[in-house]
């Protein structure tokens, strides 16, 4: 989910919602973020994940 | 949480231990949370132990760990003791004996936490009742390991009469601490609760005269309203004052979220109820980035303790003692987490309509 505060501000990524379908989804957005100028949804399948920072452990603190 | 037995028979609060750093739970196995993700792999989970550790965690409550493998277990346990990171293994139904409790000790585990959701009655279904035996097996096998042991009750309509055999239980057992939660249930009404944690604080303060300390915690802050018309009633005007600002001070420290919640595939929650939202992946960005990102509305909202108050909150007696509850259960309650909390069981008119009076214990 991604959502913009006001017109002018950028769309920001605020989160995940799990749902049933497409329509849930969207409902459980909107009672989530209520007042927010826009909110985008994407499907999380739809998603490609390609971070040059894997999670590893080091040697801790 | 609230620790009764300190508050009521000391008419004192401990201090505090930190501002603004929530307690962790991490739930490593759980289909339903993680869906058709990946778990996180034994290295990776090291690897958000170091975050957590760095964030500042002090206390990470681990649970859904029936399935994994014990030197995994072992190994994470090691690794947040290293950090000095509190440790408490939350089961749910599953036994440990004692071999495997002295490992996890061994490991730098602090606390073995069981559930008792009632007692074993005709009315019960069987595997309710093996259910507790097992946990009561467990808590048998922790004598003498250098682990601290707590029993947590669920308090629930069907069970709510089995409490008091189910505290002394704990005492027999030599369990270190009793964990009152509460959860939503149509059928326990707000009478039954307020009974049921009024006889809760008639129990701890009897122990205490008789020199058994062991330590009754109520789960989250939603009983801090009910805690101060009990001392109101029951306890003489100086102690009720103590209390009063004792709470008001815990109120006025306690993180807020209180609880992170993180899943099976590093999603982090911002709370135990939100399983269907999530802020962020620890795969993508550290956890105390994710926690402390100020881009997200909702999330500064739940951080802002008046702003996330519910209407109803706003005009209760016992608004400088309590925060409202759980945003979580209202969340799955109404599917709005700045409804009131389904399980408030304070008097609701009573608590609103001294709300301008001056209480007698201010």
């Amino acid at each position: 989910m991604f959502t913009r505060e006001t017109p002018t501000d950028p769309a920001v990524h605020t989160g995940t919602v799990r749902a049933d379908d497409e329509i849930d989804a969207r409902e459980r957005a909107a009672s989530l973020f209520p007042g927010v100028a826009a909110r985008w949804l994407c499907p999380a399948d739809a998603i490609d994940r390609d971070s040059s920072t894997p999670l590893e452990a080091g040697e801790p603190a | 949480m609230i620790q009764l037995d300190t508050l009521l028979c000391g008419c004192e609060h401990p201090a505090s231990a930190s501002l603004g750093d929530p307690d962790v739970e991490w739930v490593l196995e759980d289909g339903e949370l993680l869906g058709d993700r990946d778990p996180l792999s034994p290295s990776e989970r090291l690897a958000v132990v170091d975050q957590l550790a760095e964030f500042g965690i002090e206390t990470l409550r681990l649970s859904g760990t029936a399935g994994i493998d014990a030197d995994a277990i072992d190994e994470l346990v090691g690794r947040a003791a290293e950090q000095d990171v509190e440790t408490t293994l939350r089961l749910n139904g599953e036994q440990l004996d004692r071999d495997r409790l002295e490992s996890l000790a061994d490991a730098g585990l602090d606390r073995i936490s069981v559930v008792v959701e009632g007692l074993s009655t005709p009315r019960q279904k069987h595997t309710a009742s093996d259910a507790t035996d097992t946990a009561l097996e467990t808590l048998r096998a922790a004598e003498g390991i250098d682990l601290a042991t707590e029993l947590r009750f669920p308090l629930q309509a069907e069970s709510a009469v089995d409490m008091e055999e189910i505290y002394d239980l704990a005492g027999l057992l030599s369990a270190d601490r009793f964990r009152l939660t509460h959860v939503p249930d149509d059928d326990l009404d707000d009478e039954r609760r307020r009974r049921a944690v009024r006889r809760l604080a008639d129990l701890t303060r009897d122990a205490h005269e008789r020199g058994n300390h062991l330590e009754t915690f109520l789960s989250g802050g939603i009983d801090a309203g009910y805690v101060t018309e009990y001392t109101r009633d029951r306890l003489d005007g100086e102690c009720a004052t103590n209390v009063r600002e004792s709470l008001r001070e815990r109120l006025g420290t306690a993180p807020s979220p209180p609880v992170a919640k993180i899943g099976p595939a590093g999603s982090v929650y911002p709370g135990p109820f939100w399983d269907r939202y999530a802020l962020g992946s620890v795969r993508d960005r550290p956890f105390g980035a994710i926690w402390t990102d100020e881009s997200n509305p909702l999330l500064e909202r739940l951080r802002h303790e008046e702003a996330a108050l519910p209407d109803r909150c706003r005009h209760c007696e016992f608004g400088d003692v309590c925060s409202g509850g759980s945003r979580g259960r209202a969340l799955v309650a109404h599917d709005d987490p700045f409804e009131p909390d389904p399980v408030c069981y304070v008097d609701k008119e009573r608590a609103a309509s001294g709300s301008t009076a001056e209480s007698t214990a201010d």
